[in-house]
């Protein structure tokens, strides 16, 4: 059959192989069983090797239907994916009404956005770098709004145009942009972006993923309130080089239904200055935290975070397939090869858990205790 | 010599082991396909759909 159409990588994670696919940068997660009638399909060079093959596993008519369903899939396996061609675009400096400057360590950035309204989508995240006194700068971006489409560019040049209602892309080019400026990188030199925060204890690290809403980031404002730093909020950036998870400066961002839990918690709460982005996303607050003493440190297990009130406080296993399906359509993941078999092998090396929390004192010890047993591991 | 490794190989027997024919069938059929982002994003604004900013120019 078509072994054009073969997956790139295959990599056995527990119960289940995952399979990259390289046309489309798409991952599979598929049975044991599905794997050995895909390995039959690509061994028959006919449709009779292939019934064949499976004849004694199977019934001939549901032979014809697994023939059926293996080739679909492997065409939905393999659309080719392509990124939108930009339309040259020359910046309008007469749009440069607002501008915001950040000191990192070694680093001043500057940003000219077309408004203040315009401004929030970035700055209330780095507020704690603002600073008005650097001159020498290093990289400039301009935010401009136009037409209802958001463009971003990097020392004048269009890096991306989306409309105004994907915000939420802007913000992500603009951190990817931000993270290789700070970390001295190319876009080409990360596995990917992890749609995850990602907490430290000054040896390793612990990526927490989740859907939307699932207390991802409540948690980390837990944590690093308790003893433990955060590393990166949302966006959680892994390099190919040595595979760390590296510092992201963005502040932790807390939706409202989450201000109660927080507020006897962390320092100052009520004085932080709530942000109004809109009507339907209702309130956010954005907590400054302290940056951990390095840039990047080792993950040494992926939890999903699953905030149910009044529940007791729970860790356990989980899947790799749960946690694919949870991590994967909301990251960034590079679609070379290499950097699809080095995440597989990343993943791989992960230990991968669930933790069910309400309790903020027992959920800060239940994951104090996770990091000793990776440090004793 | 290099001894193979072979830990990456699936076996007949292992995949449909224990199986009869109606659940071999059914497993089969059981898969996921996952696409990343194209491009870079951070959390889109509400779970079920893009909302409309309050950004002026």
């Amino acid at each position: 059959m078509n072994t054009n159409l073969l997956p790139t990588h295959s990599r056995l994670l527990g119960e289940h192989w995952v399979l990259w696919y390289d046309i489309s940068n798409s991952y599979s997660v598929v049975t044991k069983e599905f794997k050995f009638v895909l390995e039959a399909y690509f061994k028959a060079k006919t449709k009779a090797e292939f019934f064949n093959i499976l004849s004694s596993d199977f019934d001939d008519t549901d032979i014809d239907k697994l023939h059926q369903r293996i080739s679909d899939y492997l065409q939905q396996c393999n659309i080719l994916s392509t990124l939108p061609i930009l339309k040259p675009t020359i910046l309008e400096v007469t749009k440069r009404r607002v501008l915001k400057k950040y000191k990192f360590k070694d680093k001043t950035i500057q940003v000219y956005f077309s408004s203040e309204s315009v401004s929030k989508i970035i700055h209330p995240a780095l507020a704690q770098y603002y600073n008005t006194t650097s001159n020498v700068v290093d990289v400039t971006f301009d935010i401009h709004l136009k037409d209802e489409f958001l463009y971003l560019f990097k020392d004048e040049e269009l890096i991306s145009c989306v409309p105004m209602q994907e915000y939420h892309k802007t913000q992500g080019k603009f951190i990817m942009l931000l993270l290789c400026a700070l970390h001295d990188k190319e876009e080409g030199d990360w596995i990917g972006t992890l749609h995850g925060s990602t907490i430290t204890d000054g040896n390793s690290s612990i990526l927490f993923v989740g859907k939307s809403g699932k207390g991802k980031s409540t948690l980390c404002a837990l944590l690093a309130q308790n003893g433990l730093d955060l590393l990166a909020d949302d966006v959680s950036p892994l390099l190919s080089e040595d595979q760390h998870l590296y510092y992201n400066p963005s502040a932790i961002s807390i939706k409202a239904g989450a201000f109660n839990l927080l507020k006897p918690i962390v320092t100052n709460f009520n004085k932080l200055p709530i942000v109004e982005f809109n009507k339907t996303k209702g309130q956010l607050k954005y907590i400054p935290s302290l940056k951990p003493k390095k840039e990047h440190y080792p993950c040494g297990a992926i939890v999903s975070v699953n905030y149910q009130a009044e529940s007791e406080t729970k860790l356990e296993q989980i899947s790799a397939k749960l946690i694919l399906e949870t991590l994967i359509e909301d990251s960034w993941l590079s679609p070379k090869s290499k950097h699809a078999e080095q995440f597989l092998n990343w993943l791989e090396t992960k230990q991968l858990y669930q933790i069910t929390y309400s309790n903020t004192n027992s959920v800060t010890s239940e994951i104090k205790k996770l990091f000793k047993l990776h440090q004793n591991a | 010599m290099k001894k193979e490794n072979n830990s990456d190989k699936i076996t007949r027997k292992e995949a449909i082991s224990k199986m009869g024919k109606y659940a071999a069938i059914t497993a089969v059929g059981t898969f996921v396909i996952l696409n990343p982002l194209k491009s870079q994003a951070q959390s889109p604004p509400s779970p079920g759909g893009p909302v409309f900013p309050g950004l002026e120019d």
